[in-house]
């Protein structure tokens, strides 16, 4: 609060300088001061045929949530501040009708000559994050800043030195057990075509005494065999290195995790566990085509605030799936979300355009991805151990995604991509169903053309069909937008469950997921209202996943900078 | 230069990673005190007792305000008799040394210890204090306090308003204490009955032997200095956690007519003994059923005496 307290007075005052300034003949450096606002109103109509029944359906029937982020800079000091504002909402815990506001983010830092120093709030991360990374997703709900002191050292443009000690925000609050943590990161060129980017960090979090006794608490409460002493401090060590040669990077990364308590879901209790992860990413780019694979082992990395956090609260560590991040709804469905209690993952990427003057001219790209995700245990591509045409025999392979899609541009006015995308994912695992719910097996066909009218009006249609027997089944997806630059936009779409699955065979009902959208850009300024039937699922972004249940209703959005 | 800043690294990583090896939290590693535990569903649902309340007291005799804390829980439990029972927590802390030590101010030397480390790791468990008198109602975390252990100042308040619920989830329909002098063995005989389903919840028993009218000195203000009261009588010191210090779990789906029976038989060390010195007339044996972790609250307490 006291905090609080100082960075108004702060912002005061330096805007009382700023006017002061204003009758002065000289010209004065008065500051730098931009921000941006965001907003999203949503009106909940409910449908129990879709499963959109959370609390907001039954009373508060209307959510609002809304961020204005400021940011003044003066005299070599950076002020960032953000208002939070939630009203009934249910993006921090979707069964839930959260309403607060306040100061969500604050900080102060200064540059002195190589020297940067913050107090507050901030996001920052060591490596890929697996050992800590701190960031905000709002459409997931979430806000990991720290809130604390940050001190970045740069002796020379090749070296940095980062340290900090802080505690992760949580809603509103901050969260008793503390951080600290420190990263050094250098640059060494060999030469003209060989560099390397060498990087190490260690972090360390201490569990505070109410936690501890909760802790040892749960434990007490096991089998004999089963106890063991929890650590109230858990050390995490990282080391990296890119390296570059000509067209050639590969990035490599170790962490490992000293012995502390963790949280087992499946066994339902804690058990002392260290844990390591490796990674590495191999890419290769020339004219036409680009190819990129990555590996990453995970062994018993869950890295929290505390072990008796779950889901996505009070994550340090950033796991992202090793998988095909994609966009279009229906291939969207399924995410692999990466184990932190163990796996093996692989992807490959390739990304081709051919050279002839045919191609060239229409602008051909093909796209391919490959990715398999397995248990810990066994990680064998040879197919030999795994008989990786069927999957439903092995029950350690978690994930596995083909895909492909080919766009061509016919001529000035219209463009086309076709695709298409094979699944097997394990639902049980992944969404924590129950015993016997099977693999789901599933193919995608997709395609989006898109079509100029005139230079500034355009169609553009997408379509995707997912054929499955598992989950919920079958469905087609298909959009229609038609866009006036640069102000309007207007789409019309609908998803409709056509054939049944595994979990809805008893009950099965054609259900149409239709949306309207429109939207209207001025500007920096950008505003959009749609009524919308969205079916429930995971969403993910990055790393971080969450089941959101079924939407059914009228969303607002603005969006603006300043 | 350039060792002088490897030097600096590598003390900076040194100061910010080294330590002392840690002090793990209290786990018990030892086998049960309980002899019989079975747990089964009755047909004949009782009706449900009346709720009783229990204040966790963690005083010390070199503490100068914790005879007004004695005084509350008198006057509390003159005004609801039989609905409020007590423990007197003397813990083993180096923080609190000064208030819960033996006196030892020649002429006024304390006759006996009561500090135990069951009653630190119930301190800590609590929320941990830096001073004396605290203490818990019911385990209970009211709206505005950030821990379970709350002034004594506060106790008659929240001890009013927990004593409004008058019907208990659970009924603690037998409780008995032996004590067999040949053996210095102490038999514990308990019988729960849920009259309640409680769905989404864990719950764990705790029981303890406590020791009543142990005459001994102890400090108190008065009208600002500090008197010495050597005849002053200590009622429900904690001697021994039986079962785990943060209970044990009752591990069965509560619901109406749900029965736990157990037996606990604790022999106490030849040290403990030696330390005591308890006159067994004087024991007692507290039993409450409580939650977990964050939601710790007592759902019912009763205690019986050996010579009531």
């Amino acid at each position: 609060m006291r905090s609080k307290h100082l960075l108004t007075c702060l912002l005061i005052s330096s805007s009382v300088f700023v006017f002061a300034q204003n009758d002065e003949p000289k010209k004065e450096d008065k500051g730098e001061l931009s921000g941006n606002f965001q907003t999203a109103s949503q009106f909940y109509v409910k449908d129990d045929k879709i499963g959109a029944t959370t609390t907001q359906y039954k009373s508060e029937l209307s959510s609002t949530d809304a961020w204005l982020f400021l940011n003044y800079k003066y005299s070599g000091y950076n002020f960032n501040v953000r208002y939070d504002l939630f009203n009934n909402s249910p993006l921090l815990n979707p069964q839930e009708a959260y309403t607060a506001s306040g100061l969500g983010f604050w900080n102060i830092s200064k540059n002195i000559n190589k020297l940067n120093v913050t107090i507050g709030s901030f996001y920052d991360q060591f490596g890929t994050g697996t050992i800590f990374r701190s960031f905000e997703d709002r459409n997931l709900g979430i806000d990991y800043a720290i809130q604390g002191a940050r001190v970045i050292w740069t002796p020379n443009n090749d070296t940095k030195i980062m340290a900090f000690t802080g505690r992760q925000k949580y809603r509103f609050d901050i969260r008793p057990e503390v951080l600290k943590g420190i990263n050094a990161e250098r640059h060494f060129q060999a030469n003209e075509s060989l560099g390397f980017d060498v990087g190490a960090s260690a972090v360390n979090r201490t569990i505070d005494q109410t936690t501890m006794s909760n802790i040892a608490a749960a434990i007490n409460n096991y089998d004999l065999k089963n106890r063991f002493d929890p650590t109230y401090n858990v050390y995490a060590f990282n080391a990296y290195n890119t390296l570059s040669y000509k067209r050639i990077s590969l990035y490599t990364e170790y962490c490992y995790k000293t012995p502390e308590a963790v949280l087992n879901s499946q066994l339902d209790r804690m058990q002392l566990l260290s844990g390591r992860v490796y990674y590495a990413s191999l890419s290769y780019s020339t004219k036409g085509i680009g190819i990129n694979t990555q590996f990453k082992k995970i062994e018993s990395f869950s890295f929290r605030t505390s072990p008796l956090e779950i889901q996505n609260l009070g994550l340090i560590t950033y796991l992202p799936s090793i998988t095909r991040q994609n966009t279009y709804r229906l291939l969207a469905r399924y995410n692999a979300v990466a184990q932190e209690l163990g796996e093996n993952a692989a992807q490959l990427e390739v990304s081709y355009k051919p050279q002839t003057a045919y191609f060239k001219k229409h602008m051909t790209t093909v796209n391919v991805n490959i990715s398999v995700v397995t248990g810990p245990q066994s990680f064998n591509f040879d197919g030999n151990a795994l008989n990786l045409a069927d999957f439903k025999a092995d029950t350690s392979r978690y994930f596995r995604e083909y895909y492909i899609d080919v766009s061509h541009k016919f001529n000035k006015k219209f463009k086309m991509l076709l695709g298409y995308q094979n699944i097997n994912y394990n639902q049980r695992l992944f969404e924590n169903k129950a015993q016997g719910t099977p693999y789901v097996l599933a193919q995608c066909f997709f395609g989006e053309a898109t079509y100029k009218l005139t230079p500034t009006k355009s169609i553009r249609m997408e379509a995707q069909y997912l054929d499955t027997k598992q989950d919920f089944g079958s469905f087609v997806n298909a959009l229609i937008e038609f866009n006036v630059a640069p102000h309007y936009s207007f789409s019309v779409g609908d998803m409709l469950n056509i054939s049944k699955g595994y979990l809805n065979a008893a009950n099965f009902e054609q259900v149409h997921y239709w949306n309207v959208f429109g939207a209207y850009t001025f500007g920096p300024t950008r505003f959009t209202a749609g009524y919308i039937k969205q079916v429930e699922g995971v969403n993910c972004t990055g790393g971080v996943c969450r089941v959101e249940p079924a939407f059914s209703g009228a969303r607002v959005t603005l969006t603006t900078n300043f | 230069m350039k060792s002088l800043k490897i030097f600096f690294s590598i003390s900076t990583l040194l100061v910010l990673f080294s330590a002392c090896q840690e002090t793990p939290p209290l786990i018990n590693y030892k086998p049960s005190n309980s002899v019989l535990d079975t747990t089964f569903i009755t047909t004949s649902i009782p009706a449900a007792e009346t709720k009783n309340i229990l204040i966790e007291d963690f005083t010390g005799v070199g503490c100068v305000n914790c005879p007004r804390a004695h005084e509350t829980l008198k006057a509390l439990k003159s005004s609801y008799s039989g609905r409020v029972f007590s423990i007197a927590n003397h813990p083993l802390n180096a923080t609190l040394k000064t208030l819960v030590e033996p006196i030892f101010k020649p002429p006024f030397v304390s006759k006996r210890d009561f500090r135990t480390k069951d009653a630190d790791d119930l301190l800590t468990y609590l929320g941990s204090s830096n001073s004396l008198p605290t203490g818990s109602i019911n385990r209970k975390l009211f709206n505005g306090e950030t821990k379970w252990l709350v002034s004594d100042l506060s106790w008659s308040g929240y001890a009013n308003t927990e004593l409004a619920q008058t019907s208990s989830a659970v009924n603690i329909d037998t409780l008995s204490i032996k004590y067999d002098a040949s053996s210095n063995e102490l038999t514990i005989d308990l019988r729960l009955v849920f009259t309640q389903s409680m769905p989404d919840s864990q719950y764990l028993l705790t029981v303890a032997i406590l020791e009543n009218k142990i005459i001994d000195i102890q400090e108190k203000n008065e009208n600002g200095s500090t008197i010495y009261i050597e005849d002053y009588q200590h009622d429900n010191v904690l001697r021994k956690v039986i079962t785990g210090v943060y209970g044990d779990l009752l591990k069965a789906k509560y619901e109406p007519g749900r029965v736990f029976r157990k037996r606990f038989i604790y022999k106490p060390t030849s040290d403990e003994l030696k330390n005591w010195n308890w006159n067994t007339d004087n024991l007692a044996v507290i039993a409450f059923v409580h939650g977990n972790a964050t939601k710790k609250d007592v759902i019912q307490v009763k205690a019986t005496y050996i010579k009531p």
